[in-house]
């Protein structure tokens, strides 16, 4: 499989290194970068881009840097096998990282063909254990792409009312998913890139409607060497419902029956403006539902509704 | 939407490479074509810097008038070439305006335009203009098939109730004329007689409604011109075409001319809320103002509730003056605003407290005995007396025994304010204590200044006595100073502050200055105005300024700034002739057809009435409320009634977009409104709204002449364009006559056509001439001359003021005559039985009726001479008419401890509206490149699809008040009123209407404003029902509606979904005694743009809950906030900064 590498990340990985061995007192790589790179400044305009580039590439692989990323890729038997290219890119921030898959483009009559893209700060190779904690997280991502089992078929339309709630469905997409591979790396004796701790805290925090005694169960669930789907993980993200069956049955847990809990973001059912202020405590309703029910006949209690149409309704019963 | 698990790098799959090739091309083209050595000596081929330099030539350029609502109508110059104009600059010229009497401007106002100015022709050549007439689907249809009757089936068949819904047809002028004259004749028969008052009165309008039509179907058609100031012509007349419609009236009720009667004319000032409706009570003008350049001569400028920073920005320059004059500049507002880095000191107050903070003011001065005795006695009705059985001023009448009315018949009140025999039987005459005497004596209203002493008269300012009345009772009577002394009691320091939260020592501090500093100005604008109570705060803040003489001298006084709404600047006289009115209300039926007559010879007879757009903006019904106590009371005066609304006729207004409560119009008002007709230049929401619209000239386009003055400077301007017009449009002048014609045409009676003769034969100018010929200001001038540049600028010269700068009430201090008020004297009391009723007899402080977090309404004293009315009205009662007429009176003490449920039920913002610099009103709403300006989301690029459209309309938070509700800088929000009324009457979900009326809109966070204080400029045009589906339906996501093109400035609302109208009862009052605006006469009662109803939209509370993250596309934080450089969001470094940490010494 060919690897290729963005000559803006070996550039700032060179140079990067170079720096820090200046700040930690030897300035060897320095001389002997220079030596090579000042000459090119004479060349013709036209041809100092590839020069450079072409040093970049050597003291990348000199240092060793390469290396490191095909030993992470050997790991990955599934993925040398099935895609066709690696690109390893530079990533300005850390909202820019990660690893994705294309599936051919649009010219191509083959869509068999899979490319890999990783994008990567530049200081990730600062600190190589931690570099090699990241890539085989992200790789793992990968082999879940590549796996038939997983189910990813490219790019998939959400029936969603606004950008907010399509916002919310990813991020709970990605929490989940990355909770599954670390714990599979976990189970395989690897070091995850979060703990699992860490991972209880994030999922803590964005289900906290539920009780504790569910989260626990559900994270149970989750935490475990099985890998998810990607269908599953979609039902799980776009809705509770299916994160509360994989809990089990309440009363064996013991715990109390939860009712759908509406994501923040999401259009409410009656006016249709998305709302971060669902209705909590449905039990005040009273009078109200069936107020509700004539305008909107197949209206529920579970299926929520925001502060303001309470407000509404409850004007027109007397009751603001 | 998509959704992948990240974007993959489509780019990146041969980087290396194509970056080598691009760049490869790039560098190719970098090299130079011909070696040069030293380009300074030598140069081969120059040519291309002739093209340079020639796309800045031009063909011609010509000088016109801006003139929005801005006041300041200042002169610009199209620099035009192939007909196109190119740019346009500031014509610098007014240092050369004179007068008939050899005087000049001086040249301290240049520079005159901003950068509304600039991209003018932007709009001009814009893609939202009017090309032609337009005329609604379902309206047509209704005329063409006879104008059957709207039943509940054919109100909707015809779209009367989902205007926003229908098609527009292109139509020809002479078409769009016909259908306009159509509709006239048959609203005016359907609506009149016994007939046309039983339709409506099964419609449910108030009788007395009904009742003040006095038969005429006319008087249900409502007809604007505005801000008719800005084009006297074009504008005003409007209201002469309402006055047309007495020839109507004639022929539809076969009435003569005595009993014939027009239309109803809208106001300007009062309707924007621009006017400060309590100057009436003080000194009987309509406002107080002033030539912009008086205010340098101010040694203590105060700006309360006003921003000439932002909003007059040509003239801010005076105000900038004062720091080199050595004056002392003070801010008073809620927030920290424009003007407070520049001033000496900023006081921050609760919004709608200014009336307490000034009675702490004058209490203090009072209590140190720091005021001007001698101007008190002279010029304030401070030393009157005040009856305590009744609280009305004693009379002379009532206590010397058959007393008649002294003779000042020789007196100014009579020989030069117009004052009538009945008026001045019916003030009578007032008693004072005298000093030299020991007991009462009678004075007049001319005996002010300097009279007093030659009368022998030196009146008590302290002082409780007992007099004997006519009929033997014994009463007793204070001076009103006296009384204030008790009155104030309330309005101590501590209480001041608590009540204002405005810092103790920094108004121990004001009080000071004003005392010792002079002379001492204080300017409002709708910050103090646009609030229910602005009755009390505008007399509150004369109080001070009356103690210590600040009147009539120049850089004295308390100025009001707005719009341009001077109407009274072409006044008419005994002497000159009928000014203003010999244009919009010159007589129908006797019009002169002479080109030559002068102005004088002009027969004005007005046949129309005023009135309030604001009963319409409330439901279309005056203020009737069903009281415990009383039953049914009608507190909307007689001289203000309203009538039904059947027709509404508007020109260079966009009414139902800056409408309080628009979506309420659109939805429960307007589908009674049987025909609306909107004249403007660009694609409107009062169009999508309307049934016709016609387009009219710009500015630069205009093929007649047309003339402006201002309230703010003393120039008189007169232009016409130097473009041909783009479309199909006419001046204004050319529609108003065309509408009329063709009135004329369909009656068959010439006459319609005879009183416009002059704008139809393409002479407005006849009528300019009559115009400046019968006014006090203009009486002189020939228009010849003025367009010949006589007067140093073609088309400019300067009004004829009694001095430069104008300043008000110079004659009355300086010549020693009335105010126009009752007394003729400077009032803080005024005793008309309304007032007395509503407790507002003292200038006190009271709560809103919404906008705050205490008891709605309460009157905030424990004096003992304010003796409210409650009518019954529970304390807990919150619909919002019993709310705006329960008077009950609580000390501080009390009040603090009540509670506005509506606050306590998280509705605890107060919704500051302000105009934006970059806007008037609406008109620049979308302009581009202001839209850009005007907010901290301006994107050429709209790289968020979500956006409206390039600018995004943005909500003021302060970050704190913002975080605690988990909004982030950059997010969407709601802003929700009370949901009792907001954003319509009856809003359900269900209703897709309330899809389109709901407010969202982007939150930017600023800690100048303090935590219960949000804001958001007004007058940018609001979401309707087709921009929200192009909003909705549009790939790129921008919410401009497929058919007219209208662009929105919100997704979806707008800031009139949280607004409402409100009626004030001290609004309304027959009693009133004031001057008239267009002529020296006064008047009893009701005026438009006088006391009227004064629109208020700040007076509201609302609720903000997060919509949308801001992020591009909805996902995550709005990044500019994610810098750690933006207020609320700062870094490490930018706190350091911040702290001058930058710097170290």
């Amino acid at each position: 499989m060919e690897i290729q590498y963005d000559p803006l990340l070996t550039e700032a990985v060179v140079l990067q290194e170079i720096s820090r061995r200046q700040d930690a007192g030897d300035p060897g790589l320095f001389r002997e970068y220079h030596i090579a790179a000042d000459p090119l400044y004479h060349r013709r305009p036209d041809a100092r881009d590839a020069a450079f580039e072409r040093l970049h590439d050597q003291f990348f692989i000199r240092l060793g840097f390469a290396e490191r990323v095909e030993a992470e890729l050997s790991e990955f038997p599934s993925i040398e096998g099935t895609a066709s290219g690696l690109l390893v890119a530079l990533a300005a921030s850390s909202a820019e990282e990660g690893a994705d898959l294309s599936l051919g483009q649009a010219s191509d009559n083959d869509h068999s063909i899979k490319r890999i893209g990783v994008r990567l700060r530049a200081d990730r190779f600062l600190n190589l254990p931690a570099l090699h904690r990241y890539l085989r997280h992200e790789l793992l991502h990968v082999v879940d792409l590549l796996d038939p089992g997983f189910g990813y078929e490219g790019e998939i339309r959400l029936a969603v009312a606004s950008p907010a709630e399509e916002n919310i469905i990813r991020n709970r997409y990605r929490l989940l998913w990355c909770l599954s591979i670390d714990a599979r790396l976990e189970a395989a004796g690897g070091e995850p890139l979060a703990d699992r701790d860490s991972h209880r805290g994030e999922f803590d925090a964005q289900y906290r409607k539920f009780s504790p005694t569910i989260r626990e169960a559900i994270f149970e669930r989750l935490w475990r060497p099985e890998p998810l789907s990607h269908s599953l993980l979609l039902q799980m993200a776009t809705g509770s419902q299916a994160l509360l069956r994989i809990a089990g049955d309440p009363s064996q847990t013991g715990a109390e029956t939860p009712r759908t809990v509406p994501l923040p973001g999401s259009p409410c059912p009656l006016c249709r403006f998305p709302t971060y202020h669902f209705v909590e405590d449905h039990n005040a309703l009273g009078a109200l539902v069936t107020e509700i029910q004539q305008d909107f006949p197949d209206w529920r209690i579970d299926d929520g509704l925001c502060e303001r149409c309470l407000e509404g309704y409850a004007l027109r019963v007397g009751r603001w | 939407m998509a959704f992948t698990r990240r974007q993959f790098l489509q780019a990146t799959t041969a980087a290396g490479v194509l970056t080598l090739a691009d760049r490869g091309l790039g560098l190719s083209l970098l090299q130079p074509a011909v070696e040069v050595g030293n380009p300074l000596e030598s140069y081969p081929d120059r040519d291309w810097e002739r093209i340079y330099r020639d796309q800045y030539t031009y063909d011609s350029s010509f000088a016109f008038v801006c003139s929005p609502n801005d006041t300041h109508a200042c002169r610009l110059r199209a620099f035009v070439k192939n007909g196109v104009i190119l740019r346009l600059e500031q014509n610098y010229d007014v240092e050369r305006y004179g007068d008939l009497y050899g005087n000049k401007a001086t040249v301290a106002w240049h520079p005159r335009g901003c950068p509304k100015g600039y991209t003018l022709a932007r709009r001009i050549y814009g893609p939202y203009r009017l090309k032609y007439p337009i005329i609604r689907k379902g309206w047509k249809q209704w005329a063409d098939d006879g104008f059957p009757e709207l039943t509940a089936t054919n109100l909707s068949k015809y779209r009367f109730d989902s205007r926003g819904q229908d098609e527009f047809l292109k139509i020809s002028w002479d078409g769009v004329f016909t259908y306009v004259a159509k509709g006239m004749s048959h609203i005016a028969k359907k609506y009149s007689g016994e007939e046309g008052a039983r339709r409506l009165k099964a419609q449910g309008y108030a009788p007395e409604m009904i009742e003040e039509m006095h038969g005429a179907g006319t008087r249900t058609m409502k007809l604007r011109g505005g801000m008719g100031l800005l084009g006297v012509i074009g504008k005003y007349g409007a209201y002469r075409l309402s006055n047309t419609l007495a020839l109507l009236d004639a022929t539809v009720r076969g009435v003569g001319q005595d009993k014939a009667l027009g239309g109803r004319i809208w106001s300007n000032y009062t309707w924007h809320g621009d006017q400060a409706p309590g100057q009436p009570f003080v000194h009987g003008l309509q406002a107080d103002d002033a030539d912009f350049n008086e205010l340098r001569f101010s040694k203590l400028h105060i700006q309360c509730g006003k921003n000439l920073v932002e909003n007059k920005m040509p003239e801010s320059h005076f105000f900038n003056e004062l720091m080199e004059r050595g004056a002392k500049i003070v801010t008073i507002a809620p927030e920290y605003n424009a003007p407070a880095p520049k001033s000496d000191y900023w006081i921050p107050i609760r919004p709608q407290t200014d009336a307490a903070l000034f009675l702490g003011l004058s209490k203090i001065l009072i209590d140190e005995k720091r005021y001007d005795e001698g101007f008190v006695k002279q010029f304030t009705d401070l030393p009157l007396l005040i009856r305590t059985d009744t609280l009305t001023r004693l009379k002379a009448a009532e206590v010397f025994p058959g007393y008649k009315n002294q003779d000042i018949s020789q007196g100014a009140s009579v020989k030069v304010h117009g004052l009538t025999r009945e008026q001045r039987e019916q003030l009578g005459d007032f008693v004072i204590w005298n000093l030299k005497t020991g007991g009462p004596r009678a004075i007049t209203r001319d005996d002010v200044g300097k009279h007093l002493a030659e009368k022998g008269i030196d009146p008590a300012l302290e002082g409780r006595y007992t007099v004997k009345t006519v009929d033997g009772k014994e009463v007793e009577v204070f001076t009103l100073f006296e009384l204030y002394k008790i009155h104030l009691k309330d309005y101590d320091l501590d209480t001041v502050h608590e009540i204002t939260q405005a810092p103790k020592e920094l108004i121990r501090r004001l009080a000071s200055d004003i005392a010792t500093l002079k002379p001492a100005a204080i300017h409002i604008g709708e910050g103090i105005n646009h609030w229910f109570h602005a009755t009390e705060a505008n007399r509150a803040f004369y109080l001070p300024l009356m103690l210590t003489g600040n009147f009539g001298v120049p850089g004295s006084g308390c100025r009001t700034w707005a719009g341009n709404y001077k109407a009274a600047l072409f006044q008419g006289s005994a002497w000159s002739g009928p000014g203003f009115k010999g244009w919009v209300a010159e007589d129908p039926f006797h019009p002169n057809l002479d080109p030559a007559a002068r102005g004088k010879e002009i027969h004005a007879h007005s046949y129309t009435k005023d009135e309030e757009p604001a009963y319409w903006n409330h439901g279309d019904t005056p203020l009737i409320v069903n009281t415990p106590k009383y039953g049914r009371k009608i507190f909307t005066g007689r001289t203000h009634m309203p009538t039904p609304t059947k027709l509404m006729f508007f020109t260079n207004v966009n009414l139902i977009n800056n409408a309080k409560h628009a979506y309420d119009m659109i939805k429960n008002v307007d589908p009674k409104v049987e025909l609306i007709v909107s004249v403007d230049i660009e694609m409107t929401a009062s169009i999508e709204y309307a049934d016709i619209a016609l387009p009219a000239n710009s500015w630069p386009e205009f093929q007649t002449l047309e003339i402006t003055a201002s309230c703010s400077n003393p120039f008189l301007q007169i232009w016409k364009g130097g473009i041909k017009p783009l479309y199909d449009t006419k001046d204004d002048v050319m529609i108003l006559a065309g509408v009329a014609a063709k009135l004329g045409e369909i009656l068959h009676d010439k006459r319609f056509a005879d009183y416009w003769k002059f704008a139809l034969e393409g002479r407005p100018e006849v009528y300019i001439q009559r115009l400046l010929d019968s006014s006090t200001t203009t009486a002189g001038y020939k228009l010849d001359d003025i367009m010949a540049g006589k007067f140093g600028e073609p088309g400019a010269a300067l009004m004829l003021f009694r001095t430069y700068p104008r300043v008000p009430f110079w004659e009355q201090v300086n010549d020693h005559v009335a105010f126009f008020t009752p007394t003729g004297r400077i009032q803080a009391y005024n005793d008309e039985p309304e007032v007395i009723e509503y407790g507002e007899n003292f200038i006190v402080h009271r709560e809103g009726p919404e906008a705050t977090p205490y008891l709605p309404n309460v009157i905030v004293s424990s004096n003992p001479y304010i003796r409210p009315d409650d009518y019954g009205i529970p304390l807990d009662a919150m619909g919002w008419d019993e709310r705006t007429v329960r008077n009950v009176r609580m000390p501080w003490s009390q009040v603090k401890e009540t509670k506005n449920p509506l606050w306590s039920k998280g509705y605890h913002f107060y919704l500051l509206t302000p105009k934006t610099r970059h806007r008037v009103h609406s008109q620049w709403s979308v302009c581009d490149w202001n839209l850009i300006w005007d907010s901290n989301f301006g994107d050429p690029y709209r790289m968020d699809k979500r956006m409206a459209g390039v600018g995004e309309h943005q909500l003021h938070v302060n970050p704190k008040a913002a975080r605690d509700l988990g909004i982030n800088d950059g997010d969407y929000v709601y802003v929700d009123a009370n949901p009792a009324d907001r954003p319509y009457i009856g809003w359900k979900p269900s209703d897709p209407f309330y899809k389109v009326a709901r407010c969202m809109v982007r939150v930017k966070f600023n800690p100048a404003y303090p935590y219960h204080c949000i804001m958001m400029k007004h007058a940018p045009f609001i979401a309707t029902e087709k921009s929200v589906k192009g909003h909705e339906t549009r790939p790129d996501g921008q919410a401009t509606s497929e058919d007219t093109g209208y662009q929105s400035n919100f997704r979806y609302g707008s800031h009139q979904s949280c607004t409402r109208n409100w009626h004030m009862p001290m609004h309304q009052l027959d009693t009133l005694f004031h001057k008239q605006k267009t002529s020296m006469t006064f008047i009893f009662g009701g005026e438009a743009d006088n006391h009227a109803i004064n629109t208020v939209p700040k007076e509201t509370l609302v609720k903000v809950t997060k919509a949308e993250d801001g992020g591009l596309g909805g996902k995550g934080i709005w990044e500019p906030a994610r810098t750690g450089f933006t207020p609320g969001n700062e870094n490490e470094a930018m706190k350091r900064y911040l702290d001058g940490g930058f710097i170290e010494t």
